[in-house]
Parts: C-alpha cells; sequence; structure tokens
C-alpha cells in the first residue's frame, strides 16, 4: 500500500518535497524507467515450511506427534562453521598497513647502517618492503602491536637500538658471537627490540633464524619424538622444525640462494651433492618425519669451518620458557628439562657460549612479562649479570653500591643448567622511552591522522607521565588504544 | 633510659661539636636500643645536618624572600607562561586567567563524546565498565582501518554528513552517524485496551535524542547478538558491532527494516493522537 | 556470796531428776570412753510428759527466785524437805540479801521483771504444728519458723547492692589511707638508679603479679648482643649466632631467650645463665665453626625501610631545573610554531581531506536481498 508520507523521515508530501527534490539515482526513479514491467521487486526464494518428523512421502507422514512444532527455530542463519585453524588464523593475523591513513612524508626507508647510526636516534623510520615480507616469513610481528594502524611498518630508532646495533656490527667484523638477552618491564618494547634486531640483520644481508614464541617449544603442544642413538636421550619436534625450516627459506630466500652447500649429506633422503643453493636443502623437507635431518644438515652447512658464511643472528621471544623443566614427558613418564629438546639446546648452547659460530653472529632472546613461568634461576641469573655490568661500568652510582645478588642458600628450586647457559650472557635492560622519542612517536601518529591532538610539550609531557615514565605499550594505550578520540 | 645526668654530660651537651666528631661513625642498632649508662653517644638516630629541610619545604614565613622580591618573580612567572604581567585581567592571576568557555572534553564527567558515553554504557555487562571501554576503542580502531563506506542512497544518512572518505579517519563521526541516521523518531505506544474489544490503542510518541539512540543500538546490538563468532580472541564481539556498524552506513543492515516498520506503524496510527482517551493523558 | 551458780543450784533442787555432775561422774566417763577425742554429749532421751512438766517447773522456780528474792530465801529456810546443808545456805544468802539496801533490792526485783518480760517472748514455748506442710519432717526446732511475717520490710536496711556499694566506699577509704600514711614512707627504700654498664651484657626480665601466686611470674627472659660479649672473634660470633637459631633477631642483632621450666625464678635465671656460658663455650670451640652453613635468617621478616627519595624533594635547585627546562620547552614550541613543525593531528587530517581524490562510486542498488548481506 502506498505511504501518504515518507517513511524515512516521516515527512508529509505537502511539506513541498517532490520527486524531483529526491536524489536522481533514487531507487523510485528507476522504477519509473521500466514503469510496465512485471517483475516483483522481492523476488525470494520461498522457504520450505518445515514439518517435523517423517519426510513428506513417508507412510508415517503427519501422524507423528510433533513437540517442537512451536519452538522457534534457531536465530539467523549460522552459516558454516570456521573449518581447523581458521579461529586462530583469524586471531593472529596480521594487517601491515591501513589505507586510510595518511601517508607521512617525511618517512625514510631504513638503510644497512641506519640502526647502527647515533645520528637517527628519536628517529621513526619505515621497514622496507622486502623486509616487511621477511619479517613477516619469521613471525615477528605480534597482534597485540599496532602495525594495522598505519600506511606504512615503521619502528623508533631508539638508545638502545643504536646500542644493540652497533654490538652486533661489532661481534660480526670480527667474527665473534654477540650473545644477548633482551629484559625489562612489561611493554617496554623488547619484543620490537629483538623485530629490529632481526630487521638490521635482514638488511646487512645476514641468515636469520627466529623462533617466534619459545612457549610453543617446551608446553608440550607439538608432537615430538626420541632422537635414536643419543645418550642422554634428545628429543626432536619434527611438525615444528618442518614450519621453522619453511619460515627459514621465505625469510632469508635471497642469502640462502646465493650459499652453496660444502658436502654432501648421505644421510638425507634426497640426494644433496654439494654446490646445491642451501635453499635446495632447506627446501627438502616435505614431511615431518624428514625434518630434524634436514634441519641438522642445513646447521652444519651454515656453520661450516671454512667456507665463507654471512653472519647468523638466532632470536627467539620468550626466554623463561626454554629455562625451565618443559611439559612433555619421557617413556618411563619423567619431565623433560627443555635443554633435552634438541632446537632448544641448539639455542641454549648458542646462548652459553658452547656453540661457536664461524662467522660470527649474535644469539639475541627476549624475556616477557606477560605469560611467563616464575624461573627463579633466570631471573637470578639476569641479575647478576646486570649488577656486574653496572659495577663494571664505574663504581656505584648515587643510590649506594650495587650488590651482585646471591643465591638464596634456603632455595631448592635453583637449575644448575639454566645458570651455566646464563653465565656470561650481555643483558640490555629497555626502560621507558625519553621525551624525544616519545614526541617523535606521538608526531608520527598524528602525521598519520591517528592521534587528533597537537604535539606540543605538554601533550607530549602529558602522554609519557601518563605511561609510566615513557613505556611505549602504555604511550600507545593512552594516545591510540581510546575511546576519547 | 636517658644518659646519665652528671656534669659530664652537661658539658658535652653545652659544647659546640665540630665537623669531625659529627662524622664519628654512628653506633649500630643494638646499641641504641639499649642506651647504656656509659655509652657516649646520643639516644636519637644519626641526624643528618647536611641533608636538613631545604628551604622550600620550610613554612612560608621562613622564607627567604621580600614583598618586592615576590612581586617581581610572580611577574616573571606570568612572562614565562606567556602571559603579559602588565595587563589588568591577568595582574594578580598567576597562571593566568582561563580561556572561556571551557572546553568540554576537560570535564571529567564530560571527557567522552556524548554518542560514545552513552554506547559504552550499553556494551557493557555486569558493570565492567574497563571492558566496555576497551571494545569502544577496538570498534573505532576497526572503523579507522577499514576502507571508507560505499553509501547506499536508499537508506541517507542524517543530513549535513560528510562525504563517505571522510569517516574512517574521524571513527567518533562514523560511529555517531551511524547511529543517528538509523534511529526511529517515535515509539508505538499502546493505551490497553482502549482501542475497543479489548486491543490497546496504538499511539506514536516522539522520542529525544539520547532515546533515539538508545532504541538503534539496542538493535543494532540484537542483530550482533544472533551473529555466529568467526574467530577467536577478544576481538570478536568489538568486531562484530563495527560491521553491523559499517552495514548500518552502507544500508545492508537489518536495522533499517525495524526503522521503516515503525515509522509505518507510526503514520498508520497518526490518528489516535486525537483520541478523546488519549488527549489529555499525553 | 549470794553466787549465781549457788543460787542456781538451790533454784534447781525441785528437780532430782537430773543427773548428779559429780567429779565422780567426770571419771566414770573418762574411764568408759579412754579413746575418745570428741565431746561427751548426753544419748537425746525421748522427752516423756512428765520431763516437760518438771521443766516448766523448773523455769516458774526460777521466776520466783529473782522476782522477790527475800520470799524465796524464806521459803526455802522453811521448807521441811530441804537439806540442812542447803538451809544453811538459804540462810546465808537471806542475811547478804537483807545486807542490801532497799532501793537496790527494788532496782534488781525491778530487773528481774524487765528481763523476764523481755525473755517471756523466747520462753514462750513452740508450738509444733501438726499440719505444717513445710515442717513435717523437721527435727531441729530453731528451724521451724511460723514464715509469717518473715519478708516484711521494716524499713531498717538497704539492698544488698547498697552494701556492696558502701564496701567498695570502704575499700577505697582504706586504699586512701594506705595512700596517704603508708606510701611516703616508701621514699625511705627509694635507691637511687645506677643503669647498667658496659660489663653488664646480660639484660634480665622478670614478671612481678604484686603479691598474687601466678604460674606466669617464674619466667626469666634474657637478651644478649653477641658483640658485647668479651673475647668473641667475628667467626665465633657468627657461630653463635647460628647457635642460637631462631632466638637471633637479625634486625636489632639481639639473641632473646627464655625459660619457665623451674618453679622459682632463680632456678629459672641460673638455668639461663648457664646456657650463655654453654653457648659461648660451645661457639669458641674451634673443632666444628660451621663454616659451609649459612646464616638463617628465614624466621625474621626484615621490615623494609622506605624513606622518601631525597632525589624527590622539591629543593630551590630541582625548582629552577624544572622551570628551567619548562621555559626550554616552551621556547622549542614557539620555534615549530614559527617553522610549521608543530604537528596538529585534526589539521593534518583535514588537510588530507581537502586534498585527496574522493573515489568515485556508484551507488548500488541492492534488488532481491534488502536487508541482508
Amino acid at each position: 500500500m502506498s505511504a501518504p508520507s515518507c517513511l524515512r523521515c516521516l515527512v508529509r508530501p505537502s511539506a513541498g518535497v517532490t520527486v524531483s527534490s529526491l536524489p536522481r539515482s533514487s531507487p523510485l526513479a528507476v522504477a519509473r524507467a521500466a514503469p510496465f514491467s512485471t517483475t516483483t521487486a522481492n523476488l525470494r526464494p520461498k522457504k520450505e515450511v518445515q514439518t517435523g518428523g517423517a519426510p513428506k512421502g513417508h507412510v508415517r507422514s503427519g501422524k507423528m506427534l510433533q513437540l517442537g512444532k512451536f519452538k522457534k527455530g534457531k536465530a539467523g542463519d549460522r552459516g558454516r562453521t570456521p573449518a581447523p585453524g581458521e579461529r586462530k588464523a583469524y586471531r593472529k593475523r596480521i594487517t601491515l598497513s591501513n589505507d586510510n591513513a595518511i601517508p607521512v612524508p617525511w618517512l625514510t626507508d631504513l638503510g644497512p647502517a641506519d640502526l647502527a647510526n647515533p645520528a637517527n636516534t628519536a628517529r621513526i623510520m619505515a621497514l622496507p618492503t622486502e623486509v616487511q615480507d621477511q619479517l613477516r616469513a619469521s613471525e615477528a610481528f605480534k597482534p597485540t602491536q599496532c602495525w594495522g594502524m598505519f600506511r606504512k611498518p615503521a619502528v623508533l630508532v631508539r638508545k638502545e637500538t643504536i646500542d644493540m646495533a652497533n654490538r652486533m656490527q661489532n661481534a660480526a667484523d670480527k667474527r665473534h658471537t654477540l650473545r644477548l638477552v633482551v629484559s625489562g618491564d612489561k611493554l617496554t618494547g623488547k619484543s620490537l627490540m629483538v623485530l629490529q634486531a632481526m630487521a638490521h640483520a635482514h638488511l646487512n644481508n645476514w641468515v636469520v633464524i627466529h623462533i617466534p614464541e619459545v612457549q610453543e617449544l617446551t608446553t608440550a603442544c607439538t608432537e615430538y619424538a626420541p632422537i635414536p642413538n643419543t645418550d642422554p636421550v634428545q628429543y626432536m619436534q619434527p611438525v615444528y622444525v618442518l614450519k621453522l625450516l619453511q619460515a627459514i627459506r621465505r625469510a632469508n630466500e635471497g642469502v640462502l640462494s646465493k650459499i652453496l652447500t660444502v658436502s654432501a649429506h648421505p644421510e638425507l633422503s634426497q640426494s644433496m651433492p654439494p654446490n646445491t643453493p642451501l635453499l635446495a636443502l632447506a627446501g627438502a623437507a616435505k614431511e615431518p618425519d624428514a625434518a630434524w635431518p634436514v634441519f641438522q644438515a642445513l646447521w652444519s652447512e651454515l656453520t661450516a669451518q671454512g667456507a665463507n658464511r654471512p653472519p647468523i643472528l638466532l632470536s627467539a621471544d620468550g626466554l623463561a620458557h626454554m629455562m625451565k623443566v618443559s611439559d612433555y614427558r619421557s617413556p618411563a613418564f619423567d619431565l623433560i628439562h627443555s635443554h633435552d629438546l634438541a632446537l632448544v639446546r641448539l639455542f641454549a648452547d648458542a646462548l652459553g657460549g658452547g656453540l661457536r659460530l664461524p662467522s660470527g653472529g649474535a644469539v639475541i632472546a627476549a624475556t616477557t612479562r606477560s605469560n611467563a613461568p616464575r624461573t627463579p634461576s633466570m631471573e637470578l641469573a639476569l641479575a647478576q649479570r646486570e649488577a656486574e655490568a653496572n659495577k663494571g661500568l664505574g663504581g656505584p652510582s648515587s643510590s649506594g653500591a650495587v650488590e651482585v645478588p646471591q643465591r638464596d642458600p634456603f632455595f631448592r628450586g635453583y637449575d644448575d643448567r639454566v645458570e651455566a647457559v646464563l653465565r656470561s650472557v650481555q643483558v640490555l635492560r629497555v626502560r621507558g622511552v625519553d621525551k624525544l622519542e616519545a614526541r617523535a612517536l606521538m608526531e608520527y601518529w598524528a602525521a598519520s591522522g591517528m592521534l587528533r591532538a597537537t604535539v606540543d610539550e605538554k601533550a607530549v609531557t602529558e602522554k609519557w607521565a601518563l605511561s609510566g615514565g615513557g613505556v611505549p605499550g602504555e604511550m600507545e594505550r593512552a594516545a591510540l588504544l581510546t575511546a576519547r578520540i | 633510659m636517658p644518659p646519665r645526668l652528671n656534669f659530664w654530660s652537661a658539658c658535652r651537651a653545652l659544647s659546640v661539636r665540630t665537623r669531625a666528631l659529627a662524622q664519628r661513625p654512628q653506633p649500630g642498632p643494638a646499641t641504641l636500643a639499649r642506651g647504656l649508662a656509659d655509652n657516649t653517644s646520643s639516644r636519637l638516630p644519626p641526624h643528618d645536618r647536611s641533608g636538613a629541610l631545604p628551604p622550600s619545604m620550610l613554612p612560608a614565613n621562613e622564607q627567604p624572600t621580600s614583598p618586592e622580591n615576590e612581586a617581581a618573580l610572580n611577574q616573571l612567572r606570568l612572562i614565562e607562561y606567556g602571559l603579559s604581567p602588565l595587563d589588568p585581567a591577568v595582574e594578580g592571576h598567576k597562571y593566568g586567567l582561563p580561556e572561556l568557555p571551557l572546553p568540554t572534553d576537560k570535564h571529567t564527567k564530560h571527557r567522552y563524546d556524548a554518542v560514545i558515553q552513552q554506547i559504552t554504557r550499553l556494551l557493557m555487562k555486569d558493570g565492567k565498565l574497563a571492558k566496555a571501554q576497551r571494545d569502544m576503542a577496538m570498534i573505532l580502531n576497526y572503523l579507522r582501518t577499514s576502507p571508507p563506506p560505499r553509501l547506499d542512497p536508499s537508506k541517507p544518512l542524517l543530513p549535513g554528513a560528510p562525504p563517505a572518505h571522510h569517516l574512517p579517519l574521524d571513527p567518533v563521526l562514523y560511529l555517531g552517524l551511524a547511529i543517528d541516521s538509523v534511529a526511529p523518531l517515535v515509539k508505538i505506544r499502546g493505551f490497553k485496551g482502549m482501542a475497543g474489544g479489548g486491543k490497546s490503542l496504538d499511539v506514536p510518541m516522539p522520542l529525544r535524542a539520547r532515546q533515539r539512540r538508545r532504541t538503534a543500538f539496542l538493535w543494532i546490538l540484537d542483530v550482533v547478538n544472533r551473529k555466529p563468532s568467526k574467530g577467536s580472541g577478544r576481538t570478536m564481539f568489538p568486531h562484530r558491532v563495527a560491521e553491523e556498524i559499517v552495514a548500518v552506513v552502507e544500508g545492508r543492515s537489518g536495522v533499517w527494516d525495524r526503522r521503516t516498520q515503525v515509522h509505518k506503524l507510526g503514520t498508520a496510527n497518526r490518528a489516535n493522537l486525537n483520541n478523546e482517551y488519549v488527549k489529555g493523558k499525553l | 556470796m549470794a553466787s549465781p551458780a549457788n543460787l542456781l543450784r538451790l533454784c534447781l533442787r525441785p528437780s532430782r531428776r537430773l543427773p548428779n555432775l559429780g567429779a565422780s561422774a567426770a571419771r566414770q566417763f573418762a574411764h568408759r570412753r579412754p579413746l575418745s577425742t570428741t565431746q561427751w554429749r548426753p544419748a537425746p532421751t525421748p522427752k516423756s510428759p512428765d520431763d516437760e512438766a518438771s521443766e516448766k517447773a523448773v523455769d516458774d522456780e526460777l521466776e520466783k527466785a529473782f522476782k522477790n528474792p527475800g520470799e524465796y530465801f524464806n521459803s526455802l529456810i522453811s521448807d521441811e524437805s530441804v537439806s540442812d546443808e542447803e538451809r544453811r545456805l538459804a540462810q546465808r544468802m537471806l542475811e547478804d540479801w537483807n545486807k542490801v539496801p532497799p532501793a537496790e533490792q527494788q532496782d534488781i526485783e525491778q530487773l528481774a521483771q524487765d528481763v523476764t518480760k523481755e525473755a517471756a517472748q523466747l520462753r514462750r514455748p513452740v508450738f509444733v504444728k501438726r499440719d505444717s506442710f513445710w515442717h513435717v519432717d523437721e527435727p531441729d526446732q530453731d528451724l521451724i519458723t511460723d514464715e509469717v511475717g518473715e519478708d516484711d520490710f521494716e524499713e531498717d536496711d538497704i539492698m544488698a547492692m547498697a552494701h556492696a556499694k558502701l564496701e567498695e566506699h570502704r575499700e577505697f577509704r582504706e586504699y586512701a589511707r594506705i595512700a596517704v600514711w603508708e606510701m611516703p614512707l616508701l621514699s625511705k627504700m627509694a635507691k637511687p638508679f645506677e643503669p647498667p654498664t658496659e660489663a653488664e651484657v646480660l639484660r634480665f626480665r622478670y614478671t612481678t603479679y604484686m603479691g598474687e601466686f601466678h604460674p606466669a611470674d617464674r619466667k626469666v627472659v634474657v637478651e644478649f648482643c653477641p658483640k658485647d660479649l668479651p673475647d668473641l672473634s667475628e667467626a665465633q660470633q657468627l657461630k653463635l649466632k647460628k647457635l642460637a637459631g631462631s632466638r637471633y633477631n637479625p634486625e636489632r642483632d639481639i639473641i632473646k631467650m627464655s625459660c619457665e621450666r623451674f618453679e622459682h625464678q632463680a632456678q629459672n635465671k641460673r638455668y639461663l645463665g648457664d646456657l650463655v656460658n654453654k653457648l659461648i663455650e660451645t661457639a669458641k670451640d674451634p673443632t666444628d665453626m660451621f663454616e659451609d652453613i649459612p646464616l638463617d635468617t628465614r624466621h625474621h621478616k626484615f621490615k623494609p625501610q622506605i624513606k622518601f627519595p631525597k632525589e624527590w624533594y622539591l629543593t630551590e635547585e630541582r625548582r629552577k631545573e624544572l622551570e628551567g627546562q619548562r621555559k626550554q620547552a616552551l621556547l622549542l614550541d614557539g620555534q615549530k610554531r614559527t617553522e610549521g613543525a608543530l604537528i596538529d593531528g585534526v589539521e593534518v587530517i583535514q588537510h588530507a581531506m581537502l586534498h585527496a581524490k574522493p573515489v568515485e562510486t556508484v551507488p548500488v542498488l541492492r534488488r532481491g536481498q534488502r536487508g541482508r548481506r
């Protein structure tokens, strides 16, 4: 039935609104273009009326008691249920660009030496596209970070970044191995430090092997199997290693395609003669069963003596998970120590100094404050290394003498293996950013259109203070992830 | 125990101590607690003269200043704040006068936009306002990162709305626009039994701005709660709400039909406003 | 002399049933009960009506004797059944009676009469009510009362609470008395306080309950600091602390021990003294110095001494520093504003929107599935 007044805004025809005053491309205008059309507006397929119980032609149809006749059906069309893994993929998806964000004109891409250049302190620099792909392949980006709000992923170059990059560079130049643990309070940017280290490594054509979440290795959520002929028994994690190999391939494609093998690997099912590119070697594993031997072969090639190899970066996020007894159990139902898992052992040996990288490189691990088990040995070791470093710097500073903390003589939960690994690592303590760096961050956010405020000293000081002294994660929460836009 | 009252202790109390004396190592806590008679050091904990109360912590009357100096200092302070000290309006105000009208978002209770505040509280369950605020932030971020909406001319938005590509960068406006556009203008109120034969008499009643927004958002929440969940994590619900907002602006949402229905009913029953039972009771 | 004993003997003469309380009787009784320690008491003889009559006769005689002694004595003298001895006694008593001046005689008689009248109430016989409910089986006559008028209040007493209040007041007064009269005398016993010297290393604590006997007053507590003990090296002091265990307070550096095993304070104190000596001896013993065992302080919770950080005090220098920083910040802002380097988020967005090319979208009319995606 035709309504005498407009149903959208309840305006009467007498108000002077005519058809001509309506927007031209209204459905009314379109309809009038075909006034004699007999097609009905709503062509909806008829829904079949549900007859409960037996189908139509059945002997018992229509004679059965239907208890659910008056029940309302499930509200709405539920659609298909997501396939296994889809929900996780949805939760962990990373978006690196936002087309709505305004492109920042003064943003430059990172170069190979930019992260080690002290002149770049408190500057925001963008990640080049290749590095983005490489980091995405290694799963260096995290969904809790705000990459998806800006046009291009960019990082803040901090004092700590320059310090770390210089240390990496020194180690590579002298063919030493930098063994570093990045620690600090929550949201201070430890994972981002590791990402910046990886970016520096990629830009300088290193080989990067990254373990994005160490807890996936030790919380007994992937398959594991004992490696035969090992004493004490070592365990491999074939499915994880296969995934890791694929990630290494994708991330280090350019570098690995230029490196050739020096020895044959007869133990592999696929024949790998010498002088094949390492990329092919890494791609030799198509099944989890073959993954571990291929990884071992790859590792032996990368650390082969005499061959001209690039520096290697071994990085991991969530160190506490690998510094304790894992959740796996041996055939005798004893808990397996994390360091008896082959992949973790490799990393631990590298971090402890037992594994020599012939071409130098770095082993960088970041601790995490959210979702970390209590590891008294690791906490003590890191506190001791920090205190020793502070002592060595120049004696006790203003607030009293810094004592190296000792073991509690009455506590029995210490782990000697963990202490051995962390005996001689360097510790980089990440704290809040200073005002200059905070200002750079906020100017970047405002220039992208994500922060609708004037970035003057007052605003910077306010956000800096609100975030507990410039903690970057808290600054993001206060400025970007708020309803007070 | 007080020290022994004798000639020597009196002398000690009256004598002037040199610096060297004052820096003698203080006795440990045990001896202080016992307070022995022939213990030559004082009972009180070590009093460090160098850490004496700084003059700024002293009460005002003890601070070393003269009135002229104070006035001069005040003027300098005003200059620092960018104010002219000789301006009669500013004189006497240390930090200057505020700029009127005061910005509305500087009041604690009006920090957030009115629509945002109302919607946040509608999202809240079990009194968990912080969670609702976080959800609201996630909704706004989704609107900021989603592509600009493609408007449907059959579902026009509020007049005076900016073009579609302006909306993502102003998510507050985006949200407010969506809700205000789809909000019904009337609600149908029934007068029991007044229609004759026991039926209730439907009468359209106007809604105020807050009521309109509330109705619209509750319709949106209705639709959202019936949708199946696709992913996992804490962004599920806010992203579903944000998708529905985008659907509203693009004209795809079922909420538009609900609105049209209410308006139809209202239009049909508008004569009941003149009903004799109803007239006096409105 | 008109002694009451003789007079009574005379009066009791008519009643010859009463036993002869002679010495022989006493000797006989002693012989019969050689080992008894209790007093002899006659077995309660059942009273016959003759006994009661004789008792009444005795009462009458006594009354007569005291009311008019002169007549009574005369009657006795003239009575023939009286023995010679008794007659002579009565005569002597009569002579004594006549010596007394008549005024006094009258007084005595009046007195006797008054006493008899007053005592009449007491001497009134108590009739056992045969029908009484409460006293049917009551053997003791004294407990049988009429109960009528027992609870009558004669306005001559106060409540028990009031008595208690008075008692309290008396107690106050007693202590006030002591305070005023006796306590000042304590000043004579005052000794000047001599605080302990450095040589007195052990500090004992005793408990007193001001005269009461209390089981807790035998406890003695000793405190000492290992540093004060003479001739103990650092290593020996550490060993002593380890031996002391949870008796050692690491914050105050004091070992505190107590003893209440024995009944007397002195015994407990002696034990503690011996214990301290034993501890010192063991600490000095070089056989095992416990070097590998760390000092356990888990029994003590160290209180964190939180002090306001010195760096946070708003001193003049700090104030100047802050003002300097703020000035610098204002200058920087001003400079950036003039350069155009001060970024305003809203302006940036507006600028971008102005210069952005809007995407030409053809509005799509959705047919068929209105209201659905």
